[in-house]
């Protein structure tokens, strides 16, 4: 299983839109030539994707959503590969700006083709792809505007924290620093 | 573990109520100010028990570091790396109150064995008793009363870093100080 962190200065339900709105892949997902809906149930899409990596691909992919919050996916149809499943989770970015979008895939192409070379593929193609969603999204008008949402860590306060402290006693001072105590005589 | 991973852990007692080492540990904000080798820490985003958080290291060719961690309240906090050239992959710390105001913390290590990483300067970011050394560090920020008994004296000056600003005690006179805009004086 390969992981990436995106970060996206756009919403969470803008990020989501265009994650989920799969015929237009082909107008950002770097090396997709087609991709179409062939099948639709609930919260479940049925794509037709022909991309192009390391070699042209076609898949039928399986998208099925929950909330604004994920959206998992995995192959249903195709020759070119044994297994190719992921997901995409969506977190509201701790600054409150964005989204953060944490990928997940794993692909068995079979055949004698090292796991390194295949992971190395696939964090290439994170990257791009990450590129490309951020581009797309900045491009891309913002249909409902998200609620203004504060920082996430400002949430809750943080616990004081000591830096310097300095008592009189009767035989001089003591003083902490940091962590650290010190005994000063008179 | 495999012959090219590695795997170590140590445990300590400290004196600290639970709740303020797990508070440390899920405050990626703060890890600049303890973790081995950290030099910035940002947290990315937070939902319920996971956490996504970006560390920037002493060693600039580990480019950034991307990890995600899970929450066990006040017992256990699990980080992995996503992304970022480091040895390791996966650090656990558990917490199981012990006496009164005192708990035992272990963490665990979990990386890929290289002999390069060592040389390169990663042994502190590898080791757990030095992680533990710093995570003892920071609680005693938290708790100076441990290393002087007040009662025993009158408080002369006492700085406390909080969300107010920093809150400077002065012979029982409370004083708030806000940074200076830069620029001005």
């Amino acid at each position: 299983m390969t992981k990436a962190v995106v970060n996206v200065p756009s919403p969470r339900p803008h990020v989501f839109a265009i994650l989920t709105d799969y015929p237009r892949y082909k107008e950002w997902v770097p090396g997709c030539e087609s991709s179409a809906i062939i099948g639709k149930s609930g919260e479940a899409t049925d794509a037709q994707i022909v991309i192009t990596g390391m070699k042209r691909m076609e898949l039928g992919l399986r998208f099925e959503s929950q909330g604004t919050q994920s959206i998992n996916f995995r192959m249903i149809s195709g020759k070119d590969l044994k297994a190719y499943t992921g997901s995409y989770r969506l977190m509201d970015s701790a600054d409150g700006k964005g989204t953060v979008l944490v990928a997940e895939l794993d692909v068995d192409v079979g055949g004698m083709v090292p796991k390194f070379m295949v992971d190395r593929f696939i964090g290439k193609s994170f990257d791009e792809t990450g590129k490309a969603l951020t581009a797309y999204a900045k491009k891309m008008p913002v249909q409902a505007e998200a609620p203004a949402r504060g920082p996430v860590a400002a949430a809750k306060p943080r616990r004081a924290k000591r830096v310097l402290q300095i008592v009189k006693t009767a035989g001089g001072y003591n003083v902490w620093l940091l962590g650290e105590a010190f005994a000063v005589k008179r | 573990m495999g012959v090219l991973t590695f795997s170590t852990h140590a445990t300590r007692r400290f004196s600290a109520e639970p709740q303020l080492v797990y508070e440390i540990l899920i405050d990626y904000d703060g890890y600049a100010e303890w973790a081995p080798l950290v030099t910035k820490s940002k947290l990315l985003a937070k939902e319920g028990e996971l956490a996504i958080a970006e560390f920037e290291l002493v060693h600039k060719k580990a480019g950034k570091v991307t990890v995600e961690a899970i929450h066990g309240k006040n017992r256990l906090v699990l980080t992995r790396v996503i992304s970022g050239k480091v040895p390791v992959f996966q650090w656990e710390w558990t917490i199981a109150a012990a006496d009164k105001n005192e708990c035992d913390v272990t963490l665990s290590i979990e990386g890929n064995k290289d002999w390069n990483w060592l040389a390169g300067g990663y042994g502190d970011f590898m080791s757990p008793k030095f992680g533990l050394d710093r995570l003892q560090s920071e609680l005693a920020v938290f708790q100076p009363e441990l290393a002087i008994a007040d009662a025993q004296g009158e408080k002369i000056l006492e700085l406390s870093e909080t969300d107010e600003g920093l809150v400077c005690w002065l012979r029982g006179k409370k004083y708030i100080f806000n940074p200076a805009t830069e620029g001005k004086s």
